[in-house]
């Protein structure tokens, strides 16, 4: 029986997290904006659904800590009890709380203690505070809706008894407490819902419900849960007064907007499910490529025609397979606000937060990896880049800073940018502290760029901050942040301006497994080159080459100029020439980052899908190389790092 | 050193390299290969030869001879690769041949003698043991494998990719 009650206790913890999220979005939204009261309302409802939750599935003291958390947002409904920081810093606490016991009450545990909440939560909802003039200006409080008992509806007793042969007694009960649920509140069960969920009990069972709705519509609903033998229900004195709203027709429409189970189609999958999918439709284009070579050896127009077929079916799964991973990256960015709320608030600062392009999807590896060092930027941002209040204002700048998150998307890689309006970074002390710290010497400052230095603060061991604050100072450091988007196969990249503001780019491959590759030859070797970062393959003929001081480069038809470099020289191939390519070479045109790089190369093999395959930890010293893959012959064919293959084996 | 006080005999693949005879332990040993040319890797420390694709998988092939013996291995027919765990996962091993198990008592390893050590080879070999009336240079697959990291200390996305 447990393994029953445990698949419902999977959907109340999955549901559960919803309402708690959609109550922090909610009072979020109240604290940035007092005077629009809509999000009292979601929350009032998300409180009130956990409740009948909670006490479904026997928490019982989770469903007192949201009754409370539900009593003292109808007092702001009601316009009783102003809205302002303190009672936004309650309710975050009582969330905080819900979580904590939700977790501890689902394992049945009784370790947590809230007392000192609820009490808080008892002693706001009765304080008699001044109204908040401004809210209640023109909008006083609607007739009918002054707090009032019984309000709630009237109180029900339904007695439920079983079928004879029902075997699966708890989740009968179980469904039918939970239909209960959604017309009203269920004040209580007996015997106790735990004891329910046990099974102890033995054919009928009792459920104090408060509602709205008439005996009948409580009895035919009861009634239509399978092996319900029979309803009864009765009227019952409500003793007490439950602190609650008088719900008008109005809001009860609305009361049945509030998101129940999604009705969408969708089942969980392990992702190690997922893993070997990717890695077997990952072995199917390798076969794929290699069945190609047959045919082209052969020559068989037959055998052509199946593979192209092939080649469209495997094509399509492959997108299959690979959208299957794909998740909104406000999956995690939700948890974002609450967050950078918090964090503002304990280092004194006055920080907006927005973000944008939740809906762009990244490959589930991918984004359970990055919600780390998005953290990291994030109190980067807040804590180096905003400056407090006073000093924005002394510099002309608005009191409340800003912090920006979005992503959005591009080619085949996504690009996340952490942005502040602070004070920036300025290249001039973080070149003298990197000279300080032994990363780099005073003399290489001519050849490096400002975003060369910015990235300075990338080296282990290297802090820009005077002194370790609670927030920075842990020991994580921008070299793991960089580490770990480097090893995600993505690139982080920083601007900054001083006295505006700082930009952190993340730009992070789609997907992780296959990827288009152009293939080209140095001569005596094929390597693979990420087509993401090919903007453009020219004939020699097409081009001028020049040289400027003595290093080649590529005038292009707009008359911008790109080094060129040649893929011989680049790898070392022992007969390499340096110098101007040969007249059958290739120009490669590679955007990285801003920059425009010219590449020369031998031949170019063509265009083709590629599964990464991770390179031996021995070769992670080695520049240039993004890992390796099989081609059809069954030969590896490494793949270039269009980011680091310009200064290969310097 | 695996060797324990219910032990005395240890299991090894013998293989040729030049003019030796050399022993990995066994249970180091995944599987031994046929030879084939690794894709060479542009910049890569000496003694590697470079990369091959053991079934899907892309392992880097070493070169001992260069390490053991000063010069760089030559592939002849017989020749293998022996695929062995080493710290750095699977790491295939050039080898001139490879054909026999043995199972060497514990108490007949002795260390090897110390005018056979160079600097260069001392700390790959564990020991020397008779077999028949050849004698087998056993390796230390700790010490005769290369390591991660062993140009450079290991960096942080490497520590993550282990987790």
């Amino acid at each position: 029986m447990s393994d029953d009650m445990s698949a419902y206790k999977d959907v109340f913890l999955s549901e559960s997290a919803e309402y708690i999220q959609s109550i922090t979005d909610g009072l979020l939204a109240l604290e940035s904006d007092p005077h629009d009261l809509e999000p009292v309302e979601t929350v009032f409802r998300g409180a009130h659904s956990l409740k009948g939750m909670s006490a479904a599935m026997g928490y019982e003291r989770t469903a007192e800590l949201t009754h409370k958390m539900e009593s003292l947002m109808d007092t702001v409904r009601q316009r009783v009890q102003p809205v302002d920081s303190s009672l936004i810093d309650l309710m975050l606490r009582a969330v905080d709380a819900v979580k904590e016991l939700i977790a501890d009450e689902s394992e049945g545990g009784a370790a947590v203690d809230v007392a000192d909440v609820v009490e808080q939560l008892v002693a706001r909802a009765s304080a008699p505070t001044p109204r908040d003039p401004s809210a209640s200006v023109g909008q006083p409080a609607a007739p009918g809706r002054a707090a009032g008992a019984h309000d709630e509806g009237l109180a029900y007793v339904v007695t439920i008894e079983l079928a004879e042969e029902c075997v699966l007694k708890s989740v009968r009960a179980y469904m039918a407490i939970k239909r209960l649920g959604h017309m009203g509140t269920v004040v209580e069960t007996r015997p106790s819902a735990r004891e329910i969920e046990d099974e102890q009990f033995d054919r009928s069972f009792e459920v104090v419900l408060q509602t709205h709705e008439s005996p009948e519509a409580v009895e035919k609903a009861v009634g239509a849960v399978s092996e319900v033998e029979s309803v009864k229900v009765a009227e019952m004195e409500v003793s007490g007064s439950p602190a609650s709203a008088e719900e008008t027709p109005a809001q009860a429409s609305v009361r049945k907007a509030v998101p129940k189970l999604a009705e969408t189609q969708t089942v969980r999958i392990s992702i190690g499910h997922l893993d070997n999918m990717v890695n077997l439709v990952g072995e199917l284009v390798i076969i794929r490529s290699r069945l190609e070579r047959i045919a082209r050896d052969m020559a068989s127009s037959d055998l052509a025609e199946t593979l192209s077929a092939l080649e469209q079916v495997s094509g399509e799964l492959q997108h299959e397979v690979m959208q299957t991973r794909m998740v909104p990256v406000g999956n995690i960015f939700n948890r974002f606000p609450r967050m950078v709320r918090d964090l503002a608030r304990d280092l004194g600062k006055d920080v907006g937060f927005e973000m944008q392009g939740l809906d762009i999807e990244l490959d589930r590896t991918v984004l359970d990896e990055i919600g780390d060092p998005i953290v990291h930027l994030l109190r980067n941002a807040i804590d180096h880049g905003i400056e407090d209040p006073a000093t924005r204002e002394a510099s002309g700048k608005a009191p409340r800073g800003c912090v920006r998150l979005s992503a959005m998307r591009e080619r085949d890689q996504v690009r996340i940018v952490v942005s502040d309006d602070g004070k920036g970074m300025d290249a001039d002390t973080i070149f003298s502290k990197a000279v300080e710290r032994g990363i780099c010497t005073a003399d290489e400052r001519q050849g490096l760029s400002e975003s060369d230095i910015f990235m300075f603060t990338c080296a282990p061991g290297f802090s820009t901050a005077a002194s370790a604050t609670k927030v920075s100072g842990r020991g994580v450091g921008m070299d793991v942040v960089k580490g770990k988007i480097e090893y995600l196969g993505g690139t982080l990249t920083i601007r900054s301006t001083p006295g505006e503001g700082t930009e952190m780019w993340l730009t992070l491959p789609l997907t992780l497994a296959i990827i288009q590759a152009l293939l080209v030859s140095s001569g005596e070797q094929v390597f693979a080159l990420p087509l993401s970062a090919v903007s453009e393959v020219l004939d020699l003929s097409e081009v001028r080459i020049k040289t400027v001081d003595g290093n080649p480069v590529v005038v292009l038809r707009d008359g911008a100029v790109a080094p060129l470099d040649r893929l011989d020289v680049l790898v070392g191939e022992p007969d390499a020439e340096h110098g101007v390519p040969g007249a059958e070479d290739q120009v490669v045109l590679m955007e990285i980052g801003e920059d425009v790089r010219a590449l020369a190369v031998r031949e170019l093999l063509g265009r083709q899908e590629i599964v990464i395959k991770p390179l031996s930890p021995l070769f992670k010293t080695l520049g240039g190389l993004g890992g390796a893959t099989v081609l059809g012959d069954g030969r590896v064919a490494l793949i270039l790092d269009p980011r680091t293959l310009f200064t290969m084996g310097r | 050193m695996e060797a324990n006080a219910t032990t005395d005999r240890r299991q090894f693949v013998l293989f040729r390299l030049g003019p030796e005879e050399y022993g990995l332990p066994i249970e180091r040993v995944q599987s031994i290969i046929r030879y084939e040319d690794p894709t060479p890797v542009p910049h890569a420390p000496a003694g590697i030869e470079g990369v091959i694709n053991l079934r899907g998988q892309v392992i880097p092939v070493i070169d001992l001879a260069m390490r053991l013996l000063g010069t760089p291995f030559t592939p002849t027919p017989t020749a293998r690769i022996i695929v062995a765990e080493g710290d750095a996962g699977l790491i295939g091993v050039a080898v001139d041949s490879a054909s026999e198990v043995v199972s060497i008592p514990v108490s007949e390893i002795r260390p090897a003698p110390d005018t056979a050590l160079t600097a260069e080879t001392a700390d790959a070999f564990e020991g020397v043991a008779s077999q028949d009336d050849r004698l087998v240079i056993l390796l230390d697959p700790e010490r005769a494998l290369p390591r991660p990291g062993f140009r450079v200390p290991a960096d942080a996305a490497e520590e993550e990719a282990d987790v």
